[in-house]
């Protein structure tokens, strides 16, 4: 009975694994990539390098929106950090009754400032924050559809980690159970190896990945107990509360004294974003939120003020139990608490995610390849799980490299420049999947990884040669952002290449049945 | 740097037990333990285990510290993994 059970769940892991692994791959890939989302845009916008001390340059961007912006409805302004040097204003515009909805591009209401309030000349690019984004809205699709396709997936890995953990039943005895040049025997070793070695990090970012976007998966507590979904945010998120335009004109408060109260009044916490409802208005007000690194929640605390005579007049309202449960959780996942070292722990963790739904991806067809009838001529399944898994594994590291040089290689005042960033990952990926179905199987997977490793090797060359920051001028003034990039890229290109060169010299003979491989077959 | 250190102590802690299993004891020691001294490694490699967690917790506050430690028990575990098969290979 027992056997019958493990066996049940082995099956439930390899299926629901293989269904949704290829986007678990994708989810895990830029996932990862984003929690060094900020250092990407920063790499990825090289105009900018002086930073400013917060409390001044937000008084210039106030000084820059009031003369370009007066009549929006809300301003919205995140001030120079440490992760971030510039400051990043956008505002909303007010919609006027009777004028049609203008359809707007994402420039036409947002500016990168400097500490003096001036536009800083950057290249249009979306940076890590597309990657960030890819990672639960995907792209080419209507976000709703991408969000309930991830949070399918995210279900999936779920049963996956679960069935997993009961399928591999000698947790502890193979704790350290690597062994190299086995074949089949050696994916399995590092499939296990690398889930178990981060397995509280991967219970933790699939649920809580989850959670994040509870409320669309789950809406039902919400639709019993409001009329309308907007009640319910405007219950719990009081401070983000729509205030009525008076229509009589006020100057605003400085800035700057209020962000010394708030900063006192969180025991020095940083000012993570400054927002002003009403500018100009008499009813205006400025809520100021702490910065996402000071807690481990989420949900920083706010504290708003009336813009004309700078009284406090509202705070984050106290959070139950539930609230600050998700609030904490939410932050758990995306880690923008965390400081460098706990930052690098959360990267080589998601590296280690994406080893383990790789090599799992890679597993399925070594075990089913022994079994064949015909070894040379796969059944269609077969064949199509091949050629998907290097598209997968090989074709979106390559268009990340890609998004990485178009960067650099696409003129700069280009119309639609970010987009074609964009395009040109998904242009690579889909060659990459293109070339695995035209060539020969092995052939393809040598080629598709030694092209990835080729384009992550060219973009620090590609960087030297278009902007005057790179490796040696880096080692010499000290731009670790600069530094720390190129030395990734050297590393991934490295990584790549050297399985390019393992799947270049590896022979598939078919092996004689040990007793070693009767075990896998039941496992 | 309180990371570094934390890590060293779980390679420490995983070293321990890595060398009291029967498996990979050849490997480390070149020789078979008793049973005892196996024991023993098991119970240090536990203890210095269950100290990362104390140092982490200490320096980082309980909540950050606890995250680090689970980043900190992948990183060491990741590395005594690589020593051992450094050391598996040399042998052969």
């Amino acid at each position: 009975m027992k056997d019958g059970f493990r066996q049940s769940m082995a099956a439930l892991h390899t299926w629901t694994g293989l269904l949704f692994g290829w986007l678990l791959f994708a989810m895990f890939v830029t996932g990862t990539a984003a929690y060094f989302q900020e250092e990407i845009s920063r790499w990825m916008r090289p105009e900018l390098v002086a930073t400013a001390p917060p409390a001044p340059a937000t008084q210039a961007a106030i000084r820059w929106l009031q003369s370009t912006q007066p009549d929006a409805e809300s301003w919205f302004i995140t001030p120079p950090s440490a992760r971030n040097p510039a400051t990043e204003v956008f505002w909303q515009p007010r919609i006027v009754d009777g004028e049609p909805h203008a359809r707007r591009r994402r420039g036409d209401t947002s500016a990168t400032l400097d500490g003096d309030g001036r536009v800083v000349a950057v290249r249009e690019t979306r940076g890590g924050f597309f990657l960030y984004r890819f990672h639960f809205d995907l792209h080419y699709m209507p976000v709703l559809w991408a969000r309930y396709l991830v949070g399918i997936a995210a279900m999936f890995m779920l049963v996956a980690i679960l069935s997993g953990i009961i399928t591999h039943k000698k947790i502890f005895a193979d704790f350290f159970m690597l062994r190299f040049g086995k074949g089949q025997r050696s994916w399995l070793d590092a499939h296990n190896v690398t889930a178990v070695f981060a397995l509280p990090f991967y219970l933790m970012i699939t649920y809580t990945g989850l959670v994040t976007l509870a409320t669309l998966y789950m809406p039902w507590g919400i639709t019993a107990n409001y009329a309308s979904p907007e009640t319910f945010f405007a219950d719990v998120f009081p401070d983000n509360a729509e205030v009525a335009h008076t229509g009589v004109a006020a100057p605003l408060a400085p800035v700057g004294p209020l962000m010394a109260v708030a900063a006192q009044r969180w025991g020095g916490a940083a000012i993570g974003s400054v927002q002003i409802a009403n500018p100009g208005d008499r009813s205006a007000t400025i809520t100021l939120r702490q910065a996402a690194n000071s807690a481990i929640g989420a949900r920083g605390e706010s504290l708003v003020f009336a813009g004309v005579t700078g009284r406090v007049i509202g705070s984050s309202a106290s959070q139950g139990g539930a609230m600050a449960t998700q609030s904490v959780m939410v932050g758990l996942h995306a880690g923008r608490y965390a400081g460098w070292g706990l930052r690098w722990l959360y990267f080589l963790s998601g590296i280690g995610g994406t080893i383990m739904v790789g090599s799992g991806l890679v597993l399925w067809t070594v075990k089913r390849r022994a079994k064949l009838p015909d070894p040379m001529r796969p059944h269609f399944g077969f064949r199509l799980v091949e050629r998907l898994n290097i598209a997968a594994i090989a074709g979106l590291p390559a268009g990340i490299a890609t998004y990485f040089l178009a960067n650099r290689l696409l003129p700069t005042g280009m119309t639609e420049r970010a987009e074609w960033e964009i395009h040109s990952l998904f242009l690579t990926w889909g060659a990459v999947l293109l070339w695995a179905i035209a060539r020969p199987y092995r052939r393809a997977w040598v080629e598709s990884l030694a092209l990835t490793s080729a384009l992550f090797a060219a973009v620090p060359v590609v960087n030297a040669l278009t902007v005057p920051r790179d490796l040696l001028s880096g080692l010499m003034t000290g731009d670790w952002l600069f530094l720390a990039f190129d030395m990734a890229m050297l590393l991934l290109a490295l990584g790549f290449g050297q399985a390019a060169r393992k799947a270049a010299t590896v022979t598939s003979k078919p092996r004689r049945r040990t007793r070693e491989t009767r075990e896998m077959a039941a496992a | 740097m309180i990371h570094a250190l934390a890590i060293i102590v779980t390679i420490l802690g995983f070293a321990c037990l890595c060398a009291a299993m029967a498996r990979h004891r050849k490997d480390v020691f070149g020789h078979i333990l008793t049973a005892r001294s196996a024991r023993r490694l098991r119970i240090a490699g536990t203890i210095a285990l269950l100290s990362a967690l104390a140092l982490d917790m200490t320096c980082l506050g309980s909540a950050y510290g606890a995250v680090a430690w689970c980043g900190h028990l992948t990183a060491g575990a990741a590395l005594v993994l690589t020593g051992l098969n450094r050391k598996a290979a040399r042998r052969k």
